[in-house]
C-alpha cells in the first residue's frame, strides 16, 4: 500500500484552489485477474454448455421444422407456435398440468408443514418419523410408480381391497377419466412431502425459544394462537423457498405419467413435460416439440418470478 | 513390477488385435416380446455354430416397435447404429425416409433371387418402398379371434356355427359374461400399436386408409364408417378397458371367453393354457367377401452401411429368414414365417402346422394379408396416435361413430399438409 | 397484592441441580434484583416463577395464591428478555397491543376480518390503541409505532420490549438481563429509567443480572444466588460490607476484594505471616482463617508504621482519572493484592517499587476456611438484617 497517497486533512496539503489529494487507484495485477477467470470459468463454462447454450438452440429449432433424425430443416417463424395453441390436446395437457400443480404445490405445502409441526411438537423417536417420511422423496419415481401400479390395479390391488373392506368406493384409478389426474396429483404430494418437511424442520428449529416464551406470557399459548402469532411468520423465508421449489417439481412431472398412464385414458393425465417428450422423441416432431418447451420454459421463469416477487414483500428477515 | 505390466498390456492388445482380425461382432436390435426373444436366441446360437467368425450380440431390446424405431432414428443421429434391426413393418418408411436402411436387392439378387430363397412376394412386397426391398418380413402375424372353447360351449354356443358377424359374436359374448365369476365375454384389443386392429376392422370391409395415389383420405368412406360403427358396437356392450398385459393374461387364466387380438401371442397362449381349457382360433370376420387384413409384426432390416460387415450382416439376415432360422421362429412364438420353404417342407413346418390345428385360421389368411398402413409425411407417428385417441373416444362410449368420423377427418387432415 | 413467596424450590436438569431449595420472599412492590454468575440459575428462577418452566419439587406463591399449576399468562406477570423477543413481523404498535388483544378479544374476535366488523370488537380495538399509545408515549417510543423492531436501535427495542410489559398493568415485572445487548453508555441511562420506572409504577419487580452495578443501584433488596442456591439476600449496602460468606465478597465487589490467609493463634489472636493483628476471634487456635479486605481499605503507609499489615512490590498502576488502583505482588499472597488509593498519590508511584500498605482493624472481613463469615470477638456491629427469610433459616445465616 505504499503506493497509495493516503488522503490528508492537515491544511498544508490542499491545492492553492482547495481540491483535496485523491487517492490514486491501485492497479490491479495480472495475477488477480487470472484468478478471477480461473476461479469463475468452470462454472461460467458449465452454465453457458448447460443452460444458456440448450435454451438457445431450443429457441432455435422452436421457429424451424425439424424432424428428429433428418438432415435438413427449414425455417418458419412462429407457425410452430399458431399450431400448438390450435392443437387441443396441447391445450388440455396445458389445463391439466394447472390442475395438477394447483393440487399438489398446496397439498405438500400443507401437509410438509403439518407433519413438521407434529414432528416438532413429539417428544419420541422423531429421528425415526423424519426418515420414514423422508424416503418417499430419496426413492427413485421411476421404481416407486410402478409400485403405485401395482397398488392401483383395480382388481388385485391394495387400495381397492383396502377400500372396499372398509366401505369407500373403489374405481379403476388409472383409467378413468375423472380420477386419474388426482390419483396423480396425490402421487405427487407423496414424493414431495418429505421434502417440505425437512425445510420446515429446519425453520421450525431456527426460530428462537424466546419468541415462544414471550408468546406465552403475553397470553398466545393455544397452539392456535401460537402457530399464527410466531410459528407461521418466522416460517416466512422458508415457506417461500418451498412453495417456490415445489410449485417448479409439480410442474415438471413426468415419470409417472410416463410410467402409469402415457397420457391416458384420452389425454385426462397428459402433462406439459410428457407432452414435449412425446412430440419431441416419440413423433419425431422436433420442431413442434420445442415450441412447447419454449412455452414450458416461459411459464417456468414467470411463475418463479411471480412467486418471488409476490412473497419477498411479505417475508420476515430479522 | 514394470515388466510385469507391460507384458500384460502386450498381451492383451496381441488378444484384442486377433480378435479384431479374425471375428466380426454384428450389432443387433429388436423390439422385446418373450417369445421372440426365445427364438432370436436359439436363431442367434445356431447361426454363430455355422458361421464361427461371425458373433451376434443383441442389444437391449426395445419395449416395442416404436421404441426400437426411435432409439434406430435417435443412434443414426449419433452415428452410432447397429448393425441390423427388426423394425416394424408400419415403421419401415421413416427409416427409409429418412436414409437410414440399406436397400437388400442387391444381396438377394446376388444369391439367386427371392424364389430360390424361399421368399414369397407378396411378403417382399410388404418391405418394398420406392421400387427397392428394404426389409424381408422376419415375423408376420395377423389379427384373429381366440375362443376359450369350454367357456363357449357353456353358453350353449356351436363353435362350428361360430357367428361371422360383429353383432353377433358381441351378443355371444353378452351370454358368456359373468362378472360374479370375473369372466368378460368378449374383448376386442383394439389399442394394438399403430392402430393395427382398427385397420383390421377397416381393410376387412374393402376399405383402405388413403386413395391409391395418397393425395386424399379414403377411411371416411362407408368401410371407415362401419368400421368405427363396429367399434360404437362394443362400446355399448359394455366393453371393459383393459391394456394389453391385463387382457392377455386375463385370457389365458381363462377369464374371456371371445377375444380378438393379435396372432403374435398365439405361440404363448397355446403354451401357458396348455391343458387347462380348449383353445380355438378362428378367422378374423370379415365385412366383405373381399376384405384384406393388415400384416403386423416385424422384418429385419440392414443398416450398417460398411462393406465387411454388410457382408456378415446379409449372412445373418439371410440365415433369420431363411428355412431354418423361420422354423425356429414359428415354433417358438406364434407368428407365421414368410418362408415359403419353411412353411411346405414337412420336417421343418408342414409336419408342424398339420399337427397343430390353432395355426390353421392363421395361415389361411395370408392370402389376403396387404401391408399395415403407415401415412406418408413427417407427422406419421402423430396421426396414429390422434387416430388411437379418437378410436378410443369411441370403444369407451365417450363419443358417437357418427361424431367422431368428421373430427377423425379434420385432424387427419391437417397433419398431412 | 403482588408479593411473591417461594418456598424450597427445587429443580434438576439431568444430574445437575439447578435450584437446590430455594426459598424467598419478596415484598409487594419491592425491587429485587437476583445476582449471580452466569450459570447459577437465577434465569430458571426467573422463568419458574413467569410459569415458563416446572419446578421440580417446592411452591410459587404470587399475591397470596399458589400458582404452581397456572400457566403465565394466568399469573397475571409480564417479562422483558435478554434478546427483548419481540415480533419481528409485527410493527411496534402491533407488539405492544398484543398482550391486551389475547386478554381482551376471543379467538373468533381476532381473525382479521371479523375484528373490522363487530362493532364491540371495533370498540375494544380503538381502547386498545388508546392504551398502547399512552404507554407509547410515556416511554417515548410514539414516534416509532409504525416501524418494525428491526427498524430499530437497541435501546429503543428495548423501551419497546418494556413497555410491551408495561401495557398489561401487570403485578409483576420480571426482567432477564435486560440491559445486556446494550453499550455501556446506554447502559447507564437506561438503569436510571428503569429506576425511575419502578418508582412510578410501583409494582413489585424482580430483575436478574450478573452485573453488580446494576444490583447495587436498582434494587431495594440483592439476592445473591451460586450454584442453584441463595447465599445472601439483604440491601445492597449490606451485601456489600456485610457479606454471608467468602464467595458472595468475591462476587461483589469490583475490583475484586483481597484474600489474604492468616493464623489462629493462642487465645484467638490473628497472626498474618509474623504479623499480629489487633483482633480476636473465637476459632480454634491453630486453624487457618482468611482475611478479607476491599480496596478502598488499604491506605498506604511509611514502611514499617503502625498498623502495617503487608508490603509488596507495584506490578500494575491503573489510573481511572478518578480512582487509583494498585496492584501488588508478593507480599506472601498467590494473587496480586489490589489497593485503591488517592489520585493525587500517582505521580509517587511506580512500577516495581515497594510500597507497604495498612488496614484499619474493623474493615477486615473475617472468614473461617469453610467459607462462612466470622465476626472478630471486638466486632461491635449488629447482625446483618437479612430480611425476608424464614424463621428457620434466619438462624442460619445469624452466626
Amino acid at each position: 500500500m505504499s503506493a497509495v497517497n493516503a488522503p490528508s486533512y492537515d491544511a498544508s496539503s490542499r491545492q492553492p484552489d482547495g481540491i483535496r489529494q485523491v487517492r490514486a487507484l491501485p492497479r490491479r495485477r495480472p495475477g488477480e485477474v487470472f484468478a478471477a477467470v480461473a476461479l469463475a470459468g468452470p462454472a461460467m463454462a458449465l452454465l453457458l454448455v448447460l443452460f444458456i447454450l440448450p435454451v438457445v438452440a431450443i429457441v432455435a429449432v422452436a421457429v424451424t421444422d425439424w424432424q428428429f433424425g433428418t438432415r435438413s430443416l427449414n425455417f418458419i417463424g412462429l407457425a410452430n407456435f399458431r399450431a400448438i395453441f390450435a392443437d387441443d390436446i396441447f391445450l388440455a395437457s396445458l389445463r391439466n398440468t394447472a390442475i395438477y400443480v394447483s393440487i399438489v404445490m398446496p397439498g405438500t405445502v400443507l401437509g410438509g408443514l403439518a407433519i413438521a409441526l407434529l414432528i416438532e411438537s413429539g417428544d419420541s423417536l422423531r429421528g425415526f418419523y423424519r426418515a420414514i417420511h423422508f424416503l418417499p422423496f430419496m426413492a427413485t419415481l421411476a421404481a416407486m410408480a410402478t409400485v403405485w401400479e401395482a397398488l392401483l390395479h383395480p382388481t388385485i390391488g391394495l387400495v381397492n381391497n383396502t377400500f372396499a373392506a372398509v366401505g369407500l368406493p373403489t374405481a379403476n384409478w388409472l383409467r378413468d377419466e375423472t380420477t386419474v389426474l388426482p390419483v396423480l396429483a396425490v402421487i405427487g404430494i407423496w414424493q414431495n412431502l418429505g421434502f417440505a418437511m425437512v425445510l420446515f424442520l429446519a425453520g421450525l428449529k431456527s426460530i428462537p425459544q424466546d419468541l415462544y416464551d414471550a408468546a406465552d406470557i403475553d397470553g398466545a399459548d393455544q397452539w392456535l394462537d401460537r402457530l399464527i402469532t410466531v410459528t407461521l411468520p418466522m416460517l416466512g423465508p422458508i415457506a417461500m423457498f418451498v412453495v417456490v421449489v415445489v410449485a417448479l417439481r409439480a410442474f415438471e412431472a413426468f415419470d409417472t405419467v410416463q410410467i402409469l398412464t402415457q397420457g391416458g385414458p384420452g389425454h385426462a393425465s397428459e402433462l406439459l413435460l410428457h407432452t414435449l417428450y412425446r412430440e419431441s422423441f416419440e413423433f419425431l416432431r422436433a420442431g413442434y416439440g420445442a415450441a412447447i418447451t419454449v412455452v414450458f420454459l416461459v411459464i417456468a421463469i414467470t411463475l418463479t418470478l411471480i412467486q418471488a416477487r409476490l412473497i419477498d414483500k411479505r417475508v420476515h428477515y430479522q | 513390477m514394470r515388466t510385469c505390466l507391460a507384458t500384460f498390456v502386450v498381451c492383451g492388445l496381441i488378444g484384442w488385435a486377433t480378435s479384431l482380425a479374425h471375428a466380426t461382432n454384428l450389432q443387433v436390435l429388436y423390439a422385446f416380446d418373450r417369445t421372440t426373444a426365445q427364438a432370436h436366441q436359439e436363431i442367434k446360437e445356431r447361426f454363430e455354430k455355422e458361421n464361427p467368425d461371425i458373433t451376434v450380440e443383441f442389444l437391449t431390446a426395445a419395449q416395442n416397435y416404436e421404441d426400437a424405431s426411435q432409439s434406430i432414428i435417435r443412434s443414426a443421429m449419433i452415428g452410432d447404429l447397429p448393425d441390423v434391426t427388426f423394425q416394424g413393418l408400419n415403421l419401415l418408411r421413416s427409416l427409409v425416409d429418412r436414409d437410414i436402411a440399406v436397400p437388400l436387392d442387391p444381396f438377394i439378387v446376388h444369391d439367386g433371387g427371392a424364389g430360390k430363397l424361399g421368399y414369397d412376394a407378396a411378403m417382399l412386397r410388404a418391405g418394398g418402398l420406392n421400387g427397392k426391398t428394404f426389409g424381408i418380413p422376419f415375423a408376420v402375424s395377423t389379427p384373429l379371434l381366440y375362443l376359450n372353447a369350454d367357456l363357449v360351449r357353456a353358453a350353449g354356443i356351436d363353435i362350428n356355427a361360430f357367428p361371422t358377424r360383429w353383432q353377433d359374436i358381441v351378443a355371444l359374448g353378452k351370454k358368456i359374461d359373468d362378472p360374479g365369476r370375473n369372466i368378460v365375454g368378449f374383448y376386442f384389443q383394439w389399442d394394438i400399436t399403430g392402430n393395427w386392429m382398427f385397420q383390421s376392422l377397416l381393410f376387412a370391409n374393402g376399405g383402405s386408409m388413403m386413395s391409391p395415389d395418397e393425395k386424399a383420405i379414403a377411411f371416411d368412406q362407408p368401410p371407415g364408417k362401419a368400421a368405427l360403427e363396429t367399434l360404437e358396437l362394443f362400446a355399448k356392450a359394455k366393453m371393459p378397458n383393459l391394456p394389453t398385459s391385463q387382457s392377455r393374461s386375463a385370457f389365458m387364466a381363462g377369464r374371456i371367453g371371445i377375444f380378438a387380438d393379435s396372432s403374435s401371442n398365439l405361440g404363448t397362449a397355446i403354451r401357458q393354457v396348455g391343458k387347462s381349457f380348449e383353445l380355438r382360433t378362428l378367422r378374423f370376420p370379415l365385412g366383405v367377401a373381399d376384405g384384406r387384413l393388415p400384416a403386423g409384426g416385424n422384418l429385419a432390416v440392414m443398416l450398417t452401411r460398411d462393406l465387411q460387415k454388410q457382408a456378415a450382416a446379409w449372412k445373418y439376415i439371410r440365415f433369420a429368414t431363411g428355412p431354418v432360422g423361420q422354423t425356429i421362429m414359428a415354433r417358438h412364438t406364434g407368428y407365421l414365417p414368410s418362408n415359403s420353404i419353411a412353411i411346405n417342407t414337412p420336417e421343418l413346418l408342414g409336419d408342424f402346422y398339420k399337427a397343430n390345428a390353432n395355426f390353421q385360421a392363421n395361415i389361411a389368411q395370408v392370402p389376403i394379408l396387404t401391408g399395415w398402413y403407415a401415412f406418408p409425411g413427417p407427422n406419421a407417428v402423430k396421426i396414429i396416435d390422434v387416430i388411437k385417441g379418437h378410436t378410443e373416444a369411441v370403444v369407451t362410449g365417450k363419443k358417437t361413430a357418427d361424431e367422431t368420423m368428421p373430427a377423425l377427418t379434420a385432424d387427419v387432415r391437417k397433419l398431412l399438409e | 397484592m403482588a408479593a411473591i413467596s417461594l418456598d424450597r424450590l427445587s429443580k434438576r436438569y439431568g444430574g445437575n441441580p439447578v435450584l437446590d431449595a430455594v426459598s424467598l420472599d419478596i415484598q409487594d412492590g419491592e425491587f429485587l434484583t437476583l445476582l449471580g454468575p452466569s450459570g447459577c440459575g437465577k434465569s430458571t428462577l426467573l422463568r419458574v416463577i413467569a410459569g415458563l418452566e416446572s419446578q421440580d419439587s417446592g411452591g410459587v406463591a404470587i399475591g397470596g395464591v399458589a400458582v404452581d399449576g397456572l400457566r403465565p399468562k394466568q399469573r397475571d406477570v409480564a417479562m422483558v428478555f435478554q434478546s427483548y423477543a419481540l415480533y419481528p413481523h409485527m410493527t411496534v404498535a402491533a407488539n405492544m397491543a398484543l398482550p391486551l388483544k389475547m386478554r381482551r378479544l376471543t379467538l373468533l374476535q381476532r381473525l382479521p376480518i371479523v375484528c373490522r366488523l363487530l362493532a364491540r370488537t371495533r370498540a375494544t380495538l380503538r381502547q386498545i390503541e388508546e392504551d398502547v399509545r399512552r404507554t407509547a408515549a410515556a416511554l417515548e417510543i410514539e414516534h416509532v409505532l409504525d416501524r418494525k423492531p428491526g427498524q430499530l436501535s437497541g435501546g429503543q427495542r428495548q423501551r419497546v420490549a418494556v413497555g410491551r410489559a408495561m401495557v398489561r398493568r401487570p403485578s409483576v415485572f420480571l426482567m432477564d438481563e435486560p440491559l445486556s445487548n446494550l453499550d455501556a453508555k446506554l447502559r447507564v441511562t437506561m438503569r436510571a429509567e428503569i429506576k425511575e420506572l419502578h418508582r412510578r409504577l410501583g409494582v413489585t419487580f424482580v430483575y436478574v443480572t450478573h452485573d453488580q452495578a446494576e444490583a447495587m443501584t436498582l434494587s431495594d433488596r440483592v439476592a445473591v444466588m451460586l450454584d442453584g442456591k441463595l447465599r445472601q439476600v439483604g440491601r445492597p449496602l449490606e451485601i456489600y460490607a456485610d457479606p454471608a460468606e467468602r464467595r458472595v465478597a468475591e462476587f461483589i465487589g469490583s475490583p475484586k476484594i483481597t484474600m489474604i490467609e492468616a493464623r489462629v493463634g493462642e487465645g484467638g489472636q490473628v497472626h498474618v505471616g509474623s504479623r499480629l493483628l489487633p483482633i480476636e476471634t473465637a476459632q480454634p487456635p491453630g486453624s487457618l482463617i482468611v482475611l478479607g479486605i476491599r480496596p478502598e481499605a488499604f491506605t498506604l503507609v511509611a514502611p514499617g508504621a503502625e498498623g502495617e499489615l503487608l508490603a509488596g512490590r507495584v506490578r500494575l498502576v491503573e489510573h481511572l482519572g478518578s480512582d487509583l488502583y494498585i496492584h501488588l505482588e508478593g507480599a506472601g499472597q498467590a494473587e496480586p493484592v489490589i489497593a485503591r488509593l488517592d489520585a493525587a498519590q500517582a505521580p509517587h508511584i511506580g512500577i516495581g517499587e515497594q510500597i507497604h500498605l495498612a488496614v484499619h482493624a474493623e474493615r477486615m472481613l473475617l472468614f473461617a476456611s469453610d467459607g462462612r463469615r466470622i465476626r472478630a470477638a471486638t466486632d461491635r456491629r449488629p447482625v446483618a438484617v437479612v430480611s425476608g427469610l424464614r424463621a428457620a433459616a434466619r438462624a442460619e445465616y445469624a452466626r
